[in-house]
């Protein structure tokens, strides 16, 4: 699993002006408020639950902008571009939700420890991205297994699916590396 | 009670029509109806406050001039949701049948036997993980009784193609994801996790599963 390098910081603490690209400070647009109004309450577990999901993703994107430094496979290359723009729309749609029960989504940090070490060989950085879609759908199913709202388990639902399919795919790359691309159950601490 | 309740307008106008003969008169038309608002108290007015004022004796409540609280009972006749886990159940176990005939069809292709092979392992993970959580949830002795196995079809088919064993289970995927999808909505929140983890898996079968 990706760990971040720094201690966590204080949402507060930080600037507003390190918000990560795409993303318009949290309460400024309408795209932020508008949730609040549909999904409904959310419990404070849940909350602390989509915390850390919305932490596996900043983790992701960061993870995604490393490998692709190193990745030189055309394939690959499309890949992370478009599994990128995936985990920014998720990352944006929790923190729309966080900030839609008047809370404060964490940030991402500076850097992350990774439990790959990732070289020009590309098959390093498919086994980095398979663990960082794992990580992700650890975090969703938490989130499914936390709450009572339907909005938000449907949307967990679907963040949990999109992240086990990219899981499935970078390991159909490397067959030879990963006889079986299937998990049973994505999501679960003991498959 | 008839002496105060008749209306005043009715006695004048009886009163009227024998003046001016009510039988073999060509003008008894010509009499002017008077208005019932210039009755001081009309017999729906007495009849509505007493009424109004029964019912409010009767119930005791509904009072707009008391300041005590009142209480509402209401009573909501809507069923709850039917949880899935029965559904979701059976169409496990069809599908896992399904995948075993396939599997028998499909032996003389390598690779399609393989991915069928890994599918089915992890539909009976799926089935194995239902029946513990309806074991789980229900007593011993509610278990349903096992059905007599049936005799096996004599009719001979003809052996189906790769292609279609693993479009039919395509197909089987599809339905099955959106039932488990469906399924997280109306559930406690651990089997909502289950039915969502299961989503999810079905979602990689189906990228798995699609033609190349």
């Amino acid at each position: 699993m990706t760990t971040p390098l720094t201690e966590p910081t204080a949402p507060g603490t930080v600037p507003a002006q390190t918000a990560p690209a795409g993303t318009a400070p949290p309460g400024t647009d309408p795209a932020s408020t508008a949730p609040a109004a549909s999904v409904g309450p959310i419990e404070p577990e849940a909350v602390a639950a989509l915390q850390q999901a919305l932490a596996a993703e900043h983790a992701a994107i960061w993870t995604y902008g490393y490998i692709g430094a190193f990745d030189k496979d055309q394939l690959d290359v499309n890949r992370i571009a478009t599994y990128t723009q995936q985990h920014v729309v998720t990352r944006d749609g929790s923190i729309d939700l966080i900030t839609g029960v008047a809370g404060t989504p964490v940030r991402t940090e500076v850097a992350y420890a990774l439990p790959v070490e990732v070289t020009d060989d590309p098959s390093t950085s498919r086994a980095l991205a398979a663990v960082i879609e794992s990580d992700c759908t650890k975090g969703w199913r938490f989130v499914i297994g936390s709450t009572d709202n339907a909005f938000l388990r449907d949307f967990a639902v679907a963040a949990l699916s999109d992240s086990a399919v990219r899981q499935t795919a970078w390991k159909l790359v490397d067959p030879a590396v990963t006889p079986n691309p299937l998990v049973p159950f994505p999501g679960a601490s003991t498959p | 009670m008839d002496r105060v309740c008749r209306p005043l307008v009715e006695r004048q106008r009886t009163a009227q029509l024998f003046r001016v003969g009510y039988r073999g008169s060509n003008a008894w038309n010509d009499v002017r109806v008077q208005s019932p608002a210039s009755s001081p108290f009309g017999r729906r007015a007495f009849l509505t406050g007493i009424g109004g004022t029964a019912l409010v004796a009767v119930t005791g409540c509904a009072n707009p001039f008391s300041s005590a609280p009142t209480t509402r009972t209401v009573t909501s006749d809507a069923p709850r949701p039917v949880d899935p886990l029965m559904t979701l159940l059976a169409t496990t176990r069809l599908h896992l049948a399904r995948i075993d005939t396939g599997l028998i069809d499909i032996a003389a292709d390598p690779a399609g036997l393989a991915i069928l092979t890994l599918i089915r392992s992890d539909r009976a993970a799926h089935l194995a993980a239902l029946e513990a959580e309806v074991a789980r949830t229900t007593s011993p002795t509610s278990g349903s009784a096992v059905a007599p196995p049936t005799a096996a079809p004599t009719a001979t088919v003809p052996t189906p193609a790769a292609a279609d064993i693993l479009s039919l289970v395509l197909g089987d995927c599809v339905t099955a994801q959106t039932q488990f999808r469906d399924g997280v909505q109306s559930t406690s929140r651990y089997r909502a996790a289950l039915f969502g983890s299961i989503s999810a898996c079905l979602a990689t079968h189906r990228l798995v599963l699609q033609p190349s």
